[in-house]
């Protein structure tokens, strides 16, 4: 029987699930990540208890890597709102980190942070196929002239890229050519600036020391944490149809749709044509790094309504303020699923579109941005938040103003096998999805 | 050939000119961009820059023409793109006014042509053929 060994290289734990070839689970270890020596020792340490628990070695290694923060990149457009917000989007999709989105020309100021900053990748756009040239070629001898060589995806205007790719090859960039995030006004097409980016992790992001020798035991190349959960979201939506998941974590929020792209009688759309499956992240949302703007955002008294006291929740909510490492108190429990509601309101809000009433001398429009999420499904909670959660069900259910999820079903990935399934999701489709079901369970 | 960039500006929603539009400028050679209806001035200033448009065509139907279209060339001008061929037509104001008055004050406002209702599409092309220097 073949077994199937599948790695979460986590920027705190390393977590090894090894499934036999129906789907089932036959052992589950995680040892600290040691990122600071060699990550193999805690994928070793991992390993040896998976082997004591399998009874058996492992035929196959896929794994995922969000160690040293993940895969970080920045992104260059042109109109923040068409090419900036589609190179956004492109990097999101490929499970990156965005830890900034220029427009228009850089500056000296910019240059200078993006030197800083050192991202792993830089994602080039700018300009719609034939449209305008000068923005990326300027942007591109602008770094090829002030930053020092990093990988490159080069995704703007056809007529261009070529251009600019001599520049910064010139310079010592190693550079990859893909296709334009935005080849025709408010298109987006970000699929090949993806598997660029991917491609280019797995040439270029060995940062953490032995993420080489791991890379080379692999059966699949090693891909972001974020990816292998998108694509296990893909595989589910196939299947299942439209829906969405969400992952509060103590930094961040990521929210995945697949769906909602469609543009109902009745309305217009307006913008950018938004991906079908569609990752954001919010990095000012999250339970305990980004508490303090997380509460600035939903309100205090939000937070505290529901509270059967509020004096006891308030001293907690400071306690955890001052000390993000903080669990929360026994019996204060509420306080955390009111927090992280908050979070998946906020959240699944921004990665929701808008509709506005446009008033007309000949009647009104109602006018579509963004995503409808109203005919969601199904939505998952996914992370440990929810999964350790006593009320899960309480956190995902946010209402249904505007357009978010009608009447979704709520689901929990109850044994936290997002990851998992979806290093699984390509080559092994079936035993994905039997993985997935078996950890889905109805709220 | 050249890039256009061609829409509906305002609470506008006459669709059908605007098809028609699209249509012969496409038969003419240009290269299209048509924002459609609803098309506020941010919209066609951001994507004439990113599709390096030679030329924003903008149509007004309602009579809100002159509140619409007020500060357009400015905009383009704080985008960098003020040198941008600007374009206006339709039913520009309310009412039957005197057309010389109507053209002049969209002159003023900073569009390069001025057309009055009733304009058949195979004019403007000729002219913007011949602004933009293209047989």
């Amino acid at each position: 029987m073949a077994l199937y060994l599948l790695a979460d290289v986590g920027s705190t734990w390393t977590k090894l699930t090894a499934v036999d070839d129906t789907g089932s689970v036959v052992a589950r270890a995680s040892a600290p990540t040691t990122v600071s020596t060699d990550i193999m020792q805690g994928f070793n340490a991992a390993l040896m208890e998976i082997r004591i628990q399998a009874g058996s070695n492992e035929d196959k290694i896929y794994a995922c890597s969000s160690a040293a923060g993940g895969l970080a990149m920045i992104a260059c457009g042109l109109v923040p709102d068409l090419t900036g917000q589609a190179a956004r989007l492109a990097v999101l999709g490929a499970g990156a980190k965005v830890l900034r989105v220029y427009g228009y020309n850089l500056n000296r100021d910019d240059v200078k942070e993006i030197e800083s900053i050192r991202p792993d990748i830089l994602l080039l756009a700018g300009g719609t196929d034939g449209g305008n040239k000068r923005f990326l070629l300027e942007n591109a001898q602008a770094l090829a002239e002030n930053v020092s060589p990093l990988p490159v995806v080069l995704a703007g205007n056809r007529n261009a890229v070529y251009e600019a790719a001599e520049m910064l090859e010139a310079a010592g960039f190693s550079v990859e050519i893909t296709g334009n995030v935005m080849p025709d006004l408010n298109k987006l097409d970000i699929e090949p600036a993806r598997e660029s980016i991917r491609n280019l992790f797995l040439r270029h992001i060995v940062r953490a020391k032995g993420m080489e020798t791991l890379s080379r035991q692999l059966a699949a190349p090693l891909i972001p944490t974020p990816a292998a959960v998108l694509a296990a979201g893909m595989l589910l939506a196939r299947e299942t149809g439209q829906l969405m998941m969400v992952d509060v974590g103590g930094a961040t929020t990521d929210v995945y749709s697949y769906g909602g792209v469609e543009v109902p009688t009745g309305m217009m759309r307006k913008g950018l044509e938004p991906p079908w499956d569609m990752r954001t992240v919010e990095a000012d949302i999250g339970m305990r790094y980004s508490l303090s703007s997380l509460v600035q955002q939903a309100g205090l008294e939000s937070i505290l309504a529901l509270a059967p006291q509020e004096e006891p929740w308030q001293e907690e909510l400071e306690k955890i303020l001052a000390s993000p490492g903080r669990l929360v108190s026994p019996g204060l429990e509420g306080l955390e699923a009111n927090l992280a509601r908050a979070a998946v309101r906020i959240s699944v809000s921004r990665h929701a579109g808008t509709v506005e009433r446009i008033y007309s001398p000949t009647g009104f429009v109602d006018v579509l941005t963004g995503k409808d999420l109203r005919g969601m499904q199904t939505m998952i909670g996914v992370g440990g938040v929810m999964v350790n959660s006593l009320d899960p069900r309480g956190i995902l259910a946010i209402g249904n103003e505007g357009l978010l999820p009608e009447n979704p079903r709520l689901m929990l990935d109850s044994k936290y096998i997002m990851a998992a399934a979806g290093l699984l999701a390509a080559s092994q489709p079936r035993l994905a999805g039997r993985m997935l079901a078996d950890s889905l369970a109805t709220l | 050939m050249a890039t256009i960039v061609l829409g509906v500006i305002g609470s506008d929603v006459h669709a059908i000119g605007n098809r028609i539009l699209e249509y012969a400028f496409t038969e003419a050679g240009f290269k299209v961009i048509n924002l459609g209806v609803l098309t506020t001035q941010k919209e066609f200033v951001q994507a004439a820059i990113e599709t390096d448009a030679g030329a924003i065509l903008v149509s007004s139907l309602y009579g809100h023409g002159e509140i619409d279209c007020r500060g357009l060339r400015e905009m383009c001008i704080e985008a960098g793109i003020g040198d941008i061929l600007l374009y206006v037509g339709g039913n520009l104001v309310v009412g039957k006014q005197k057309w010389e008055p109507v053209r002049d004050k969209f002159l003023a406002m900073g569009f390069d042509r001025v057309f009055p209702p009733g304009t058949m599409p195979d004019e403007a092309i000729a002219l913007l053929k011949q602004d933009l220097g293209v047989s």
